[in-house]
């Protein structure tokens, strides 16, 4: 009975044994059953992976010892990973990329044994170079690679083709090339250790610089162009016939080129950028329209502001413009333009300077080559070439040194002005206004250096009895504006704003914080003080304006005394006298927007007192002259406006 | 070295008496103004920091110091704002919204010169009509013990004011102390260096 028992239990472990191993006859496929490739054994028989379906593998018993037996030339197994997702996965393990995952199954792509995956379009990469947890996508474009969150630095791999996706992480780079401390965050090409701003994209940020390229289509949008853009490491020029950007955080280097024609390479610098020193709501951008090179050094070890060298790399064309803040600079075949614009931005330190292709400064004169300087405080100053700094129109000091170039609240107000931050009471405000000396103002509700000195700037540049009949100015925060608003009108409008009271404060919203506003409420200013002094000149005024005000205007807006904005058309354009509907309410709005438009469109001012135009009126002449007799603008504006010279009220000589 | 240390004297005397006269003081006047009529809240006496001067914005109304003999001390114009023009404005800086509003009632600080021997402030309209007199006898240099009462009452500003005078005082005298002690050593070395010769 034993021995019976004994025999049942041999032959059926026989029968176990026999079923669980590979057919002695694996050689052949018809040998290989469904059953086959769920025994593990079966693959360790080199003959299995030459009969059976790469298909049908289960790819969790692909291990280090059965690897050489796949034929990895076999379309099937380069079939069987391209369409199952365990299949890719293992084979990344396997080929030293642990629980890395692969995407993008439609685009078939080559693996090889020594784990190297190969594009249709030629792209290699090869897994063992990319850290544990990597996803790999494939596109009809190439690889794109993201690697894990806990990832914090990438080793350029110096023979794969790939874009590194950072997923708005900053990634610190490794490589040859690369000197220490790259940081990039958004996609970016490499190709045999080389970096790149993809085609198909539009930026990339590195070291908190984002560098774009772009082409500007046909309807105005932005679209990348066809060429990718080379990014260098190094911060030395390259070849100007390629669009490059080459930035070298260690050194605070950094060149840009545009070659070509029609496509931008564009920088915006972020705070803590090492090139240029940007603090919070600075705008600082360089573009390269076509033809342009821009080196931009940051000097702080020399003690100096950034400078930023322009050259034209083309004889007959080329396009560039730098932001910084308010300040615009731009330069082309046709000449360098220069602006300071009433839009809400902070400016960053900087030197400029401008060549041509044959290395002659294209600004001052062969004789006299000069360079322009730009202030944090929205400044602009163009000065000899060589010389270090230049005093601004309001009496400030523009310098190439750092040491001037970041002055304390104390030091820009010494002379010009009392500040009071905070919240002072209204009778506060009013007694130091009455013990403030002839020729400063009280600045009330900040002791923001950049806002002190850019409302000193804006003083400074009215005419001196314009200036006179202020004696402060309140900055309110938006948040502070719309509490002030609703306890002083009872409601609340729009985000910013100001106000003119006959106390000779001005209270603006950091929002409205611009030139052509504090020149609109600073002529209201002069006007109160004209009414206080008994002059004759809304006498005057009135006679030259006539009896237009409140007529033909449209709806005022809803509440008590609130004004037209336009004429009863719906329109806005100048009429009946006055250079906007809204100047037509009253004598005050007429004043202010008048002088408001003169600064602010001169041009167009210059139109509506020309007779030949059809626009012309001869009460915009006569309300201009008026305005030069009452010292609300100068003899410059009045020259460029009218074309004649002229001594206006307050004029020097 | 007689002559030395009574030159030192006189230097010292000459400064400290300056530094005594240079504070001058200014009266706060606030004014409440309600529909043409115009009263005020309180005048207080208070002292002129380093820097600052009286300077009010002009406008129609007079103020005018009167002295203990009826002469004219002084007459300031000053403004008694009551409009206020505002004008709201887009993301772009354009105008969205404007108004005036035009207080009937307000209140406004006027700061007028000290005369130790004022008596009394009027206050006219444009007109030259006298809309106010205000009565500061009891901040005349002369003023009796009751006056003395009555200024304790009226304004707390002025004690503050007074302190501020001490303290500005003390400031003075530590400097001043500091710059003799400092002269006393120059001359001291000076004198041995000559001693030495």
């Amino acid at each position: 009975m034993n021995k019976k028992i004994i025999w049942i239990i041999v032959f059926l472990a026989f029968v176990i044994v026999v079923n669980g191993t590979c057919p002695p006859d694996c050689s052949t496929k018809d040998s290989i059953t469904t059953n086959t490739y769920s025994e593990e054994d079966a693959y360790s028989n080199p003959d299995f992976f030459k009969n059976s379906d790469p298909a049908l593998w289960n790819w969790n018993y692909i291990n280090g010892q059965n690897w050489k037996n796949i034929n990895w030339k076999d379309a099937k197994v380069q079939d069987a990973i391209n369409t199952n997702p365990n299949a890719a996965d293992r084979y990344l393990n396997m080929s030293g990329c642990g629980s890395c995952s692969f995407y993008g199954y439609n685009n078939k792509v080559t693996f090889s044994a020594d784990g190297m995956i190969k594009h249709q379009n030629g792209d290699t990469l090869t897994a063992i170079n990319y850290p544990e947890g990597t996803i790999f996508e494939v596109t009809s474009t190439g690889f794109i690679v993201t690697l894990p969150h806990s990832e914090e630095t990438f080793s350029i791999p110096s023979t794969d083709t790939i874009t590194l996706d950072t997923k708005e992480f900053d990634i610190n780079l490794l490589g040859k090339n690369i000197p220490p401390g790259v940081r990039v965050n958004g996609k970016i090409i490499f190709k045999n250790g080389n970096a790149y701003l993809p085609s198909g994209q539009e930026s990339v940020i590195i070291n908190n610089v984002m560098v774009t390229h772009y082409i500007p289509g046909a309807g105005g949008e932005l679209n990348p162009p066809d060429s990718p853009t080379q990014i260098f490491f190094d911060g030395k020029p390259h070849n100007k016939a390629n669009n490059y950007v080459s930035l070298n955080p260690s050194t605070g280097e950094m060149v840009m080129n545009s070659n070509y024609e029609g496509s931008t390479v564009s920088v915006t610098f972020n705070e803590n950028n090492p090139f240029i020193y940007v603090e919070k709501d600075d705008i600082v951008i360089a573009e390269c329209k076509h033809n342009t090179e821009i080196k931009i050094t940051n000097n702080e070890r020399k003690g100096n502001i950034p400078s930023l060298v322009v050259t034209a790399t083309n004889s007959k064309k080329y396009d560039f413009w730098i932001r910084s803040g308010k300040v615009f600079i731009g330069g082309s075949n046709y000449g360098i333009t220069t602006n300071v614009e009433s839009i809400n931005a902070r400016s960053s330190p900087m030197e400029i300077k401008i060549f041509d292709y044959s290395g002659k400064s294209l600004l001052g004169d062969k004789e006299n080559p000069q360079k322009i300087i730009v202030s944090n405080f929205n400044e602009l100053v163009t000065i000899p070439i060589d010389q270090e700094s230049g005093m601004t129109r309001a009496g400030f000091e523009v310098s190439s040194r750092l040491s001037i170039a970041y002055p304390t609240v104390q030091e820009i107000a010494k002379g010009k002005a009392i500040i009071i931050p905070g919240n002072p009471s209204q009778k506060e405000i009013q007694e130091i206004i009455a013990l403030t000396p002839p020729g400063q103002i009280v600045i009330i509700g900040t002791d923001d250096p950049v806002v002190v000195r850019e409302t000193l700037t804006m003083i400074g540049n009215m005419p001196p009895d314009v200036r006179a009949s202020i004696k402060g100015i309140e900055i309110l925060s938006d948040e502070e504006w719309k509490e002030r608003e609703k306890e002083v009108y009872g409601s609340v409008g729009q985000t910013g704003g100001g106000y003119a009271s006959s106390n000779g404060v001005i209270t603006l919203s950091m929002s409205a914080f611009r030139e052509n506003i504090m020149k609109h409420e600073a002529a209201h200013e002069r006007v109160f003080s004209l009414i206080e002094q008994d002059s004759d000149f809304s006498k005057e005024w009135n006679n030259v304006a006539g009896d237009v005000y409140g007529k033909d205007l449209g709806e005022k807006m809803a509440g008590g005394n609130k004004l037209s904005l336009y004429w009863v058309d719906g329109k806005n354009e100048p009429r009946n006298g006055c250079v906007k509907a809204y100047g037509c309410n009253n004598l005050q709005e007429d004043v202010a927007t008048t002088v408001e438009f003169i600064y602010k469109s001169p041009y167009y001012f210059r139109e509506l007192v020309n007779p030949e135009n059809s626009e012309y009126n001869p009460i915009y002449r006569e309300k201009i002259d008026l305005l030069c007799s009452y010292g609300f603008v100068d003899g410059n504006i009045y020259k460029e406006v009218t074309g004649e010279e002229r001594t206006c009220m307050g004029d020097a000589g | 070295m007689k002559k030395i240390r009574m030159i030192l004297f006189l230097i010292i005397l000459l400064i400290l008496i300056k530094g005594t006269l240079a504070v001058s003081h200014y009266y706060d006047l606030n004014l409440v103004y309600d529909k043409g009529n115009i009263s005020y809240e309180y005048v207080s006496v208070k002292i002129l920091e380093e820097g600052m001067v009286i300077n009010n914005l002009p406008g129609k109304y007079t103020a005018e110091l009167v002295s203990f003999d009826g002469n004219i001390l002084n007459t300031t114009k000053f403004r008694i704002p009551l409009t206020i023009l505002y004008d709201n404005f887009d993301e772009n800086g354009t105008i969205a919204e404007g108004g005036e509003r035009t207080l009937d009632k307000t209140t406004q600080i006027v700061v007028l010169p000290y005369f130790d021997n004022t008596k009394e402030i009027n206050i006219y309209d444009n007109n030259m009509i006298k809309k106010l007199t205000i009565d500061v006898s009891y901040y005349a240099k002369d003023m009796t013990k009751t006056k003395k009462e009555k200024v304790q009452e009226t304004s707390e500003i002025a004690k503050y004011s007074e302190e501020q005078k001490k303290e500005k005082i003390s400031n003075k005298i530590i400097v001043l102390a500091a710059a003799v002690i400092i002269a006393m050593i120059i001359i001291a070395v000076i004198i041995k260096h000559r001693n030495k010769k």
